[in-house]
């Protein structure tokens, strides 16, 4: 059949885009969980996977929680669908209903917990309005809550718009045959929706088993899929082998779910027509359903409000003065401008490319007599690409380009995104194709058009408002997007996300909400521009006698929104944005913003301003970075945890031996020269102390004490090196077995607040969420100085320090020779102030400053690799098993 | 009998129908003919219930059911498209209302009804399954289940061929007959009104121009349109018929 040629052709690229970057780079991933690391094929990982404690409870939890917050999410966009297409409330009322229902999804979901704990926390907004707090956070409810803000957005687009297809006039034979209203609600609505509703179900179910930004902020001990597999490939341990498998386990719903969806597709009805009728007056329906989704949706949205109040305050909940200062300090910023043009142009970019594939995968299944087998291929894709986490696809980006000149890409971010969210968009093109009357292309073609005049002159003009829909999905989506990006965004390829997420390494939330807003405005214009556009081709699709003038706008609308993204894509393309040239130098670093500083302090005074460029991430971030890229990496230089640098080294060969003089007092390494020693101490809220009559804690085996149940906070050690700290001083002091009754009694009294973030403990502490945390000790004095409530005390089985390093990576003859003068600057030149943050002495002629000196300075009798770690790891789940946790 | 006493219905201020009045009697076949727009979808929507008139009343046998809601009036429709349930077979279709109403047939009276629309052999089948003609019986047979008071249908045969058209046509007729039922059509069809029904009502811009007997609008058509556009439109079919079977006729006139 000739008119099944073109589409061949777009199912052939769609093949060969999905084959490339989804189904090579899923291999990868199947590939690694049989040899992890090595190269030798075995079931190791999977046998220590699945026999791991809490692996398969955490399986459960996930599974739990997705179908109560999918059931939930899908009954709420329904009643609100409900109430917009069946109830003869204004249509203003409607109009706020259906842009209030999308507004959470203009928002990164790590935003999400951050709102939640200011709202619903102790020392929350809310929480402060009511008087009490509403719920307990942590665990179940907060996820909950999170899950269904998160996905309601997406259900509610689905439902509405498959319920705006209904033909609403077999009410009318459903009520001419005698049914009750109940079973005209069945019958008419309910049955042509099955398919719809199923899919939104199964949207969210996955959207929820798959998200990691909720959990980590509120997940508290109830263990997800999502946090063991974030755990696994980003641990300070990372284990790529054990990530595979669990990423591979968290696929197999996907299958169930293709199953499911097979067996709904009878049931998506289709209708010759649709006529509007005139709805039965019923004000009880009408007042009942507008109660029910007004009360829905400001219960969503109230967890937003605090985004607009506390950046500008001047410290929450503290001090409560109005400012500008943490606004102004943004936007003063010199990267950001670049930053946020970055994530326009890759939203744009993706938006285009991904509306494109989208329709043309959408073109085969719904608008062509190609062979079924072909159509369920794109189907089975889209699921797919539904069901895989964004992580994972960013990790396998990671095993498969790195190395590649797609690395650390605005290409293979753009890539991602558009595989990332190609279920969505391909289901509401699809859904929309399906509905239109199936003969045109077969009338087009008699009128003598050819396929593709068909396409343009028929399908699309018919198919613009979807398009626009879609193209606004994508470019939201990539707007917000975090987790499959933060893996492939290098330095030079910074997204306002990542920007973020590098942000919540410093606790600076008034920037997090900051930027949150900017983030919400730039989509609430966007969108507003979309729909605008949309608006206009709908009428151009109803109204049969238009007026010129009016077409003649909407094109020039259409005209002015491409030329402006082509000039938004050339300025990032042409590098007119702030973002770095090719020649800077990259440092990766995992330090804290005072050791930054310091750090550029030091360059810039010594002339290399403008040279190069910092690009932060967490420590087991960048630690998987390192031990995942080896020589690849983009950086030129590295600062970093030590023995993580120490074992980067081991397994990649990727550091060079420096070539100035290291003068340390301890014996280093001769690739790395060691920057800053941070130590651990215990950290009070003293108002949280006296409020619940307290006694201040002496030692780390005082935490231990059932007194202190509910109101201590620590990391987890499996998830961040700051533990370490915890678990070394308890080691050194009582012995193996006396560190595990020490551990064991801080564990049951830690519960939910056992965090996987170093700074997070602090974060609560300074929430006021808990009253005592284990963290980094400069932090706690900066805290301090600042006038907060905190304290801390320096504990008596000492304070012990881990040190972070600088190196310079070997890139063969692509080496720039002056990361290694950068590396010699710092160490000579940052020291000093370096110094005044983290007092301990590091070099030779170097002393530690008496203020600044912890009571109590430590060394751990052996030498810290990651074997040690491993071994202290070990000892901490003993812990958290007797713990019960 | 049906009567519409000054009835009124705009939309958005655009009057549709001005004044309408009109009755029917029982066990009467009544067409409401005109062009696209004319308003006689909404005259059929007013009868049935579906939209609220703005002024006048709806009274049947007696008793005024203007402010009835649709499912009390006892009325019932077949629409263009049928409007069958696509998830249920033929059979589930056309019992359907007997869930809710399981005393207003008998088993008897269904497979006279079925029989009288020649469905038999198509009880199990899907929807999908059916051609237009079919679809048409079924939907048909749904309705007469209820046993409606008055059957309307809305434009029963413009999606049918020819032949089809017809037996339809005698099928409609004989279900009238046969429980002398009212039953009111909507068509723009002129001589499907014409040959279908004993009563012909024509509709321009909101207002009747003739309600009468097929006989007495050919005979006397009362204005300008319907001169011009239904009896136009006949005589062109007739002259095309005439010009067809001008052998034939010849050939007739001969042998007498």
């Amino acid at each position: 059949m000739r008119k099944n040629r073109e589409i061949k052709v777009i199912f052939a690229l769609l093949a060969v885009f999905f084959a490339g970057f989804l189904a090579v780079p899923m291999i990868s991933v199947l590939v690694k969980s049989f040899t992890g690391d090595g190269s030798s094929i075995s079931l190791a990982h999977y046998a220590e996977v699945l026999t791991g404690r809490g692996f398969l409870r955490a399986l459960g939890n996930s599974i739990l929680i997705s179908v109560c917050s999918a059931f939930i999410t899908t009954v709420l966009a329904f009643i609100l669908a409900y109430t917009i297409h069946y109830t003869n409330l204004g249509k203003r009322y409607k109009w706020v209903i259906s842009k209030a229902a999308i507004l959470p999804m203009l928002l990164p979901t790590i935003t999400y917990g951050f709102a939640i704990i200011y709202s619903f926390g102790k020392q929350g907004l809310l929480t402060q309005l009511f008087g009490r707090q509403l719920f307990n956070i942590y665990g179940f409810n907060g996820l909950l809550l999170g899950y269904v803000v998160y996905t309601l957005p997406i259900a509610f687009t689905l439902i509405n718009n498959a319920m705006g297809y209904i033909d609403k006039r077999f009410m009318v034979v459903s009520r001419l045959m005698g049914d009750s209203p109940l079973q005209t609600f069945w019958m008419t609505i309910l049955i042509p929706l099955l398919g719809t509703l199923a899919t939104s179900f199964i949207q969210t179910f996955f959207l929820c088993f798959t998200d990691f930004g909720i959990p980590a902020s509120v997940g508290g001990q109830f263990e997800v899929v999502a946090s063991v597999l974030y755990t696994e490939m980003l641990g300070s341990v990372p284990n790529f082998g054990n990530g595979a498998v669990v990423a591979l386990v968290m696929i197999i719903p996907s299958v169930v779910s293709i199953t499911v969806l097979h067996i709904l597709e009878k049931y998506n009805v289709r209708y010759n027509k649709i006529s509007p009728i005139e709805l039965k007056k019923s004000v009880k329906r009408d007042a009942a359903f507008g109660v029910l989704s007004g009360v829905i949706l400001i219960c969503t949205l109230c967890m937003f409000l605090v985004m607009f109040i506390v950046p500008f305050i001047e410290e929450w909940p503290y001090r409560m003065d109005f400012t500008m200062e943490h606004v102004q300090a943004v936007f003063e910023d010199r990267q950001l401008y670049g930053v946020y043009i970055n994530s326009l142009m890759v939203a744009v970019i993706t938006a285009f490319a991904g509306t494109l594939l989208s329709y043309g995968g959408a073109l085969v299944t719904a608008r062509s007599t190609v062979s079924g087998k072909l159509k369920k291929v794109i189907d089975s894709i889209a699921l797919v690409t539904n069901t895989i986490p964004g992580m994972v696809i960013g990790l396998a980006y990671l095993f498969v380009f790195t190395g590649t000149w797609l690395q650390n890409t605005f290409p293979i971010i753009i890539v991602c995104n558009i595989v990332h969210f190609f279920s969505t968009p391909y289901l509401m093109m699809k859904n929309s194709l399906l509905k239109m009357n199936s003969s045109w292309e077969t009338t087009a073609m008699l009128m003598g058009d050819n396929w593709l005049k068909t396409i343009v002159r028929v399908v699309t003009p018919n198919a613009v408002s979807t398009l626009l829909e879609v193209f606004s999905y994508y470019f939201v989506n990539a707007m917000v997007t975090v987790s499959a990006v933060i893996f492939i965004a290098g330095a030079r390829t910074m997204v306002i996300t990542t920007k973020i997420k590098e942000l919540q390494y410093f606790n600076e939330f008034n920037e997090i909400f900051v930027l949150s807003l900017l983030i919400l405005f730039t989509n609430l214009i966007a969108r507003a521009c979309f729909q605008k556009l949309a608006k206009m081709s709908r009428r151009k699709e109803n109204i049969i006698n238009m007026k010129k003038g009016r077409k003649m706008s909407l094109k020039r609308a259409a005209a002015f929104t491409l030329a402006a993204a082509v000039t938004v894509t050339g300025l990032g393309l042409t590098g007119c944005g702030a973002g770095p040239s090719d020649d800077q130098i990259i440092i990766y670093s995992n330090a804290d913003e005072e050791a930054i500083t310091a750090m550029e302090n030091a360059l810039d005074k010594n002339g290399y301003e403008g040279q190069y460029m910092f690009q932060t991430f967490g420590t087991s971030e960048l630690g998987g970075k390192l031990l995942a890229e080896g020589k690849d990496i983009e950086a030129d230089m590295v600062t970093m945890s030590t023995f993580y640098v120490e074992s980067a080294q081991k397994q990649n060969s990727m550091f060079q031996d420096l070539t100035f003089d290291v003068d340390t007092i301890d014996e280093f390494e001769p690739y790395c020269a060691p920057i800053t020693s941070q130590e651990g101490t215990i950290i009070v809220n003293t108002e949280m102390m006296k409020e619940n009559n307290l006694p201040m804690p002496a030692s780390l085996k005082d935490l231990a004490d059932p007194v202190y149940k509910g109101f201590v906070s620590v990391t987890d050690i499996s998830a961040s090196s700051t533990a370490w700290l915890l678990v070394q001083a308890l080691v050194s002091e009582y012995g193996e077995d006396g560190a595990k009754d020490v551990l064991t009694g801080i564990y049951e009294n830690v519960g939910d607040h056992l965090e996987d973030s170093g700074s997070a403990p602090l974060k609560k502490v300074r929430a006021g969420e808990v009253a005592i945390g284990f963290g980094l000790r400069q932090q706690a004095v900066a805290d301090k100085e600042d006038g907060l409530p905190i304290d801390y005390i320096d504990p008596a089985e000492g304070n012990f320090s881990l040190t972070e390093s600088v190196a310079v990576v070997d890139k063969g003859e692509d080496t720039n020779p002056l990361a290694m003068k950068m590396a010699q600057c710092i160490i000579e030149n940052g020291r000093e102030e370096l110094q005044s943050y983290y007092p301990n002495a590091l070099y030779n002629g170097e002393t530690t400053d008496a203020v600044n000196k912890s009571e109590n300075p430590k060394v751990f009798p052996e030498k810290l690799t990651v074997d040690l770690l491993e071994q202290h790891q070990a000892l901490s789940e003993e812990c958290k098993e007797a713990a019960g946790l | 009998m049906l009567e519409l006493k000054n009835v009124k219905k705009s939309y958005d201020g655009t009057p549709v129908l001005t004044d309408i009045s009109l009755s029917i009697e029982d066990g009467e076949i009544v067409s409401i003919l005109g062009p696209s727009g004319c308003g006689k979808t909404t005259l059929l929507n007013l009868i049935l219930g579906i939209v609220d008139s703005d002024g006048g009343r709806i009274i049947f046998n007696g008793e005024d059911i203007t402010d009835v809601p649709m499912e009390k009036r006892g009325f019932n429709i077949v629409f263009q498209d049928y409007a069958l349930f696509p998830n249920l077979n033929v059979y589930q279709n056309i019992t359907y209302g007997l869930r809710n109403k399981p005393e207003i047939s008998s088993k008897e009276e269904v497979e006279e009804l079925i029989s009288l629309l020649g469905l038999e052999e198509h009880l199990s089948k899907r929807i999908g399954q059916l051609s237009g003609g079919q679809k048409q019986r079924v939907a048909l047979a749904r309705t007469m289940v209820m046993k409606p008071k008055i059957l309307l249908l809305d434009e029963p045969l413009s999606a049918l061929d020819g032949v089809i058209k017809e037996s339809i046509k005698e099928r409609i007729r004989t279900i009238a007959r046969e429980y002398n039922l009212t039953t009111i059509i909507v068509t723009h069809d002129p001589e499907e009104a014409l040959t279908l029904s004993n009563r012909v009502m024509i509709i321009n811009e909101g207002k009747i121009a003739q309600f009468g007997k097929p006989a007495e609008i050919i005979k006397k058509p009362e204005n300008g349109f319907v001169k011009k556009f239904i009896l136009n439109q006949l005589e062109i079919k007739k002259n095309n018929i005439y010009t067809l079977f001008a052998g034939q006729l010849q050939e007739q006139a001969q042998v007498c």
